[in-house]
Protein backbone atom coordinates (compact mmCIF):
# COMPACT_ATOMS: atom_id res chain seq x y z
CA UNK A 1 0.00 0.00 0.00
CA UNK A 2 1.29 3.43 -0.81
CA UNK A 3 0.00 6.95 -0.46
CA UNK A 4 -0.18 8.37 -3.95
CA UNK A 5 -1.68 11.75 -3.12
CA UNK A 6 -2.40 13.84 -0.07
CA UNK A 7 -4.53 16.96 -0.15
CA UNK A 8 -6.35 19.30 2.25
CA UNK A 9 -10.06 18.86 2.93
CA UNK A 10 -12.40 21.24 4.79
CA UNK A 11 -13.05 20.38 8.43
CA UNK A 12 -16.65 19.39 9.14
CA UNK A 13 -16.33 18.97 12.90
CA UNK A 14 -14.21 17.63 15.71
CA UNK A 15 -14.12 13.99 16.71
CA UNK A 16 -12.09 12.36 19.44
CA UNK A 17 -8.62 10.90 19.45
CA UNK A 18 -9.19 7.38 18.23
CA UNK A 19 -7.70 4.41 20.02
CA UNK A 20 -5.96 3.28 16.86
CA UNK A 21 -3.38 6.00 17.44
CA UNK A 22 -1.79 3.78 20.04
CA UNK A 23 -2.00 0.40 18.36
CA UNK A 24 1.08 -1.26 16.95
CA UNK A 25 0.92 -1.71 13.21
CA UNK A 26 1.81 -5.29 12.45
CA UNK A 27 5.43 -5.80 13.30
CA UNK A 28 6.82 -2.40 12.43
CA UNK A 29 8.39 -0.78 15.43
CA UNK A 30 6.48 2.43 16.05
CA UNK A 31 8.53 4.95 17.92
CA UNK A 32 6.32 6.51 20.58
CA UNK A 33 6.93 9.83 22.25
CA UNK A 34 8.76 8.27 25.18
CA UNK A 35 11.04 6.20 22.99
CA UNK A 36 13.97 7.07 20.77
CA UNK A 37 15.74 5.44 17.91
CA UNK A 38 18.73 3.28 18.79
CA UNK A 39 21.65 2.78 16.45
CA UNK A 40 24.91 1.15 17.27
CA UNK A 41 27.89 0.73 14.98
CA UNK A 42 30.96 -1.26 15.80
CA UNK A 43 34.06 -1.91 13.73
CA UNK A 44 35.13 -5.48 14.35
CA UNK A 45 38.45 -6.82 13.07
CA UNK A 46 38.57 -10.58 12.63
CA UNK A 47 41.75 -12.53 11.99
CA UNK A 48 41.81 -15.12 9.19
CA UNK A 49 40.18 -18.36 10.32
CA UNK A 50 39.32 -16.81 13.65
CA UNK A 51 36.48 -15.16 15.47
CA UNK A 52 35.99 -11.98 17.45
CA UNK A 53 33.53 -11.36 20.23
CA UNK A 54 32.42 -7.86 21.11
CA UNK A 55 30.28 -6.96 24.10
CA UNK A 56 27.97 -4.00 23.75
CA UNK A 57 26.69 -2.43 26.93
CA UNK A 58 23.27 -0.89 27.34
CA UNK A 59 22.84 2.24 29.43
CA UNK A 60 21.49 1.44 32.92
CA UNK A 61 17.72 1.75 33.45
CA UNK A 62 17.00 1.65 29.75
CA UNK A 63 15.74 -1.10 27.52
CA UNK A 64 16.85 -1.48 23.95
CA UNK A 65 14.56 -3.35 21.60
CA UNK A 66 16.54 -4.44 18.58
CA UNK A 67 15.01 -5.30 15.22
CA UNK A 68 17.73 -5.10 12.59
CA UNK A 69 21.30 -6.28 12.52
CA UNK A 70 23.81 -5.80 9.75
CA UNK A 71 27.29 -7.14 9.32
CA UNK A 72 29.43 -6.43 6.29
CA UNK A 73 32.98 -6.63 5.05
CA UNK A 74 34.58 -5.42 1.81
CA UNK A 75 35.50 -8.99 0.75
CA UNK A 76 33.22 -11.59 -0.77
CA UNK A 77 33.79 -14.17 1.94
CA UNK A 78 31.62 -16.13 4.30
CA UNK A 79 30.74 -14.43 7.57
CA UNK A 80 28.91 -15.86 10.51
CA UNK A 81 27.24 -13.64 13.06
CA UNK A 82 26.01 -14.87 16.43
CA UNK A 83 24.06 -12.62 18.77
CA UNK A 84 23.71 -13.35 22.45
CA UNK A 85 22.03 -11.63 25.36
CA UNK A 86 23.24 -11.54 28.90
CA UNK A 87 21.25 -12.91 31.78
CA UNK A 88 22.61 -11.67 35.10
CA UNK A 89 21.32 -14.86 36.69
CA UNK A 90 22.37 -16.29 39.02
CA UNK A 91 24.22 -17.92 37.48
CA UNK A 92 25.15 -15.29 34.87
CA UNK A 93 24.72 -16.78 31.42
CA UNK A 94 24.82 -15.81 27.79
CA UNK A 95 22.08 -17.13 25.55
CA UNK A 96 22.01 -17.03 21.77
CA UNK A 97 18.98 -15.21 20.42
CA UNK A 98 19.89 -15.11 16.75
CA UNK A 99 22.53 -16.17 14.31
CA UNK A 100 22.98 -15.93 10.61
CA UNK A 101 25.60 -16.53 7.93
CA UNK A 102 26.16 -14.91 4.60
CA UNK A 103 28.71 -13.88 2.05
CA UNK A 104 30.04 -10.37 2.53
CA UNK A 105 26.78 -8.99 3.95
CA UNK A 106 24.70 -10.50 6.70
CA UNK A 107 21.33 -8.89 7.29
CA UNK A 108 19.08 -10.09 10.04
CA UNK A 109 15.62 -8.72 10.76
CA UNK A 110 13.77 -9.88 13.83
CA UNK A 111 10.12 -9.05 13.31
CA UNK A 112 9.10 -9.03 16.94
CA UNK A 113 12.24 -7.32 18.21
CA UNK A 114 14.45 -8.47 21.05
CA UNK A 115 14.32 -6.52 24.32
CA UNK A 116 17.75 -6.23 25.89
CA UNK A 117 18.33 -4.90 29.38
CA UNK A 118 21.95 -5.23 30.33
CA UNK A 119 24.25 -5.96 27.43
CA UNK A 120 24.50 -8.10 24.37
CA UNK A 121 27.38 -9.47 22.42
CA UNK A 122 28.12 -10.25 18.84
CA UNK A 123 30.49 -12.95 17.69
CA UNK A 124 31.82 -12.73 14.16
CA UNK A 125 33.35 -15.90 12.74
CA UNK A 126 35.59 -15.62 9.71
CA UNK A 127 36.28 -19.06 8.17
CA UNK A 128 38.39 -17.55 5.37
CA UNK A 129 42.19 -17.21 5.65
CA UNK A 130 41.93 -13.43 5.09
CA UNK A 131 42.02 -10.94 7.93
CA UNK A 132 38.79 -8.95 7.73
CA UNK A 133 37.63 -5.55 8.85
CA UNK A 134 33.92 -5.92 9.43
CA UNK A 135 31.29 -3.40 10.36
CA UNK A 136 28.46 -4.42 12.63
CA UNK A 137 25.43 -2.26 13.19
CA UNK A 138 22.25 -2.75 15.15
CA UNK A 139 19.05 -0.76 14.84
CA UNK A 140 16.08 -0.55 17.16
CA UNK A 141 14.40 1.59 19.76
CA UNK A 142 15.43 2.59 23.24
CA UNK A 143 13.11 3.38 26.11
CA UNK A 144 13.25 3.80 29.87
CA UNK A 145 12.84 0.59 31.84
CA UNK A 146 9.81 1.99 33.68
CA UNK A 147 7.95 2.68 30.49
CA UNK A 148 8.92 -0.71 29.05
CA UNK A 149 7.26 -2.48 31.95
CA UNK A 150 4.39 -0.02 32.01
CA UNK A 151 5.25 1.26 35.45
CA UNK A 152 4.89 5.01 35.27
CA UNK A 153 6.69 5.82 38.50
CA UNK B 1 -2.69 -32.37 -5.59
CA UNK B 2 -5.05 -32.00 -8.54
CA UNK B 3 -7.95 -31.35 -6.17
CA UNK B 4 -5.89 -28.75 -4.32
CA UNK B 5 -5.08 -26.95 -7.54
CA UNK B 6 -8.78 -26.63 -8.26
CA UNK B 7 -9.46 -24.92 -4.95
CA UNK B 8 -10.04 -21.24 -5.11
CA UNK B 9 -7.33 -19.15 -3.59
CA UNK B 10 -8.50 -16.28 -1.43
CA UNK B 11 -6.33 -13.37 -0.52
CA UNK B 12 -6.69 -10.05 1.25
CA UNK B 13 -5.30 -6.64 0.44
CA UNK B 14 -5.25 -4.29 3.39
CA UNK B 15 -5.16 -0.54 3.58
CA UNK B 16 -4.42 1.21 6.84
CA UNK B 17 -3.16 4.72 7.02
CA UNK B 18 -3.09 7.45 9.61
CA UNK B 19 -4.63 10.51 8.04
CA UNK B 20 -3.86 13.89 9.56
CA UNK B 21 -6.64 16.30 10.53
CA UNK B 22 -8.32 18.07 7.59
CA UNK B 23 -6.45 15.96 5.09
CA UNK B 24 -7.44 13.62 2.32
CA UNK B 25 -5.27 10.81 1.00
CA UNK B 26 -5.46 8.39 -1.88
CA UNK B 27 -3.96 4.98 -1.16
CA UNK B 28 -3.11 2.46 -3.82
CA UNK B 29 -2.20 -1.22 -3.83
CA UNK B 30 -2.02 -3.90 -6.49
CA UNK B 31 -4.12 -7.03 -6.67
CA UNK B 32 -1.85 -10.02 -6.05
CA UNK B 33 -4.09 -12.47 -7.93
CA UNK B 34 -6.68 -12.56 -10.69
CA UNK B 35 -10.19 -13.15 -9.42
CA UNK B 36 -13.23 -11.48 -7.95
CA UNK B 37 -13.42 -9.00 -5.14
CA UNK B 38 -16.08 -10.58 -2.96
CA UNK B 39 -15.94 -8.56 0.25
CA UNK B 40 -14.98 -5.12 1.39
CA UNK B 41 -14.42 -4.65 5.10
CA UNK B 42 -14.18 -1.13 6.43
CA UNK B 43 -13.17 -0.14 9.92
CA UNK B 44 -13.61 3.17 11.65
CA UNK B 45 -12.13 3.36 15.15
CA UNK B 46 -14.14 4.90 17.94
CA UNK B 47 -13.64 8.65 17.82
CA UNK B 48 -14.04 9.10 14.09
CA UNK B 49 -17.57 10.42 14.79
CA UNK B 50 -18.61 9.96 11.15
CA UNK B 51 -16.06 12.54 10.08
CA UNK B 52 -13.75 10.15 8.25
CA UNK B 53 -15.06 9.50 4.76
CA UNK B 54 -13.85 6.40 2.96
CA UNK B 55 -14.47 5.08 -0.55
CA UNK B 56 -13.00 2.16 -2.46
CA UNK B 57 -12.26 2.33 -6.18
CA UNK B 58 -10.90 0.03 -8.83
CA UNK B 59 -11.17 -0.38 -12.59
CA UNK B 60 -14.36 -2.41 -12.23
CA UNK B 61 -16.24 0.02 -10.02
CA UNK B 62 -16.48 2.22 -6.99
CA UNK B 63 -17.91 1.50 -3.57
CA UNK B 64 -20.08 3.20 -2.54
CA UNK B 65 -21.32 4.06 -6.01
CA UNK B 66 -21.79 7.73 -5.07
CA UNK B 67 -20.30 9.58 -2.14
CA UNK B 68 -18.43 8.17 0.81
CA UNK B 69 -19.02 6.00 3.84
CA UNK B 70 -18.37 7.57 7.24
CA UNK B 71 -19.17 5.68 10.45
CA UNK B 72 -17.88 5.50 14.00
CA UNK B 73 -16.61 2.47 15.93
CA UNK B 74 -17.87 0.13 13.23
CA UNK B 75 -16.53 -2.67 11.06
CA UNK B 76 -19.10 -3.43 8.38
CA UNK B 77 -18.48 -6.08 5.74
CA UNK B 78 -20.04 -5.43 2.34
CA UNK B 79 -20.54 -8.15 -0.23
CA UNK B 80 -19.52 -7.10 -3.72
CA UNK B 81 -18.65 -8.82 -6.95
CA UNK B 82 -15.98 -7.05 -8.96
CA UNK B 83 -13.76 -8.94 -11.38
CA UNK B 84 -10.09 -7.99 -11.25
CA UNK B 85 -6.95 -8.99 -13.10
CA UNK B 86 -3.65 -9.60 -11.40
CA UNK B 87 -1.62 -6.43 -10.73
CA UNK B 88 -4.63 -4.20 -11.09
CA UNK B 89 -4.65 -0.97 -9.07
CA UNK B 90 -6.94 -0.83 -6.05
CA UNK B 91 -7.56 2.60 -4.62
CA UNK B 92 -8.91 3.81 -1.30
CA UNK B 93 -9.74 7.45 -0.78
CA UNK B 94 -9.90 8.71 2.79
CA UNK B 95 -11.05 12.21 3.68
CA UNK B 96 -10.48 13.10 7.30
CA UNK B 97 -12.81 16.01 7.88
CA UNK B 98 -12.06 16.03 11.60
CA UNK B 99 -10.51 19.45 12.12
CA UNK B 100 -8.36 18.43 15.11
CA UNK B 101 -7.56 14.72 15.34
CA UNK B 102 -5.77 12.34 13.02
CA UNK B 103 -7.59 9.08 12.36
CA UNK B 104 -6.60 5.65 11.13
CA UNK B 105 -9.36 3.83 9.29
CA UNK B 106 -8.73 0.47 7.61
CA UNK B 107 -10.06 -1.25 4.52
CA UNK B 108 -9.65 -4.96 3.82
CA UNK B 109 -10.32 -6.15 0.30
CA UNK B 110 -10.99 -9.88 -0.06
CA UNK B 111 -10.21 -11.33 -3.47
CA UNK B 112 -11.33 -14.81 -4.41
CA UNK B 113 -9.04 -16.19 -7.06
CA UNK B 114 -10.23 -18.00 -10.14
CA UNK B 115 -10.25 -21.76 -9.85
Amino acid sequence: MSVVRSFPVPALGVGRVDYSENVEVGVEPLIRSWESEYRHREDIAVAGGGSTQVEIAIVADTVVILYDFFLSTPRNVLLHMTLEWYDAGPPPTWAIFAEKSGYQNVELHLERGVPLFDRYRVTVVNPSPLALATVFSAHGIVTAEESYWGRYV
Amino acid sequence: MKELALLKQTTQVTFRQQVAASTGVILQALTPIKGTITELTFHWPNGCNSLVQVAFKCRGGRFPYIGFLALNDATPVYKVSIAVYKWEILEVEVLNTDGVNPHTPSVIVTIEGVA
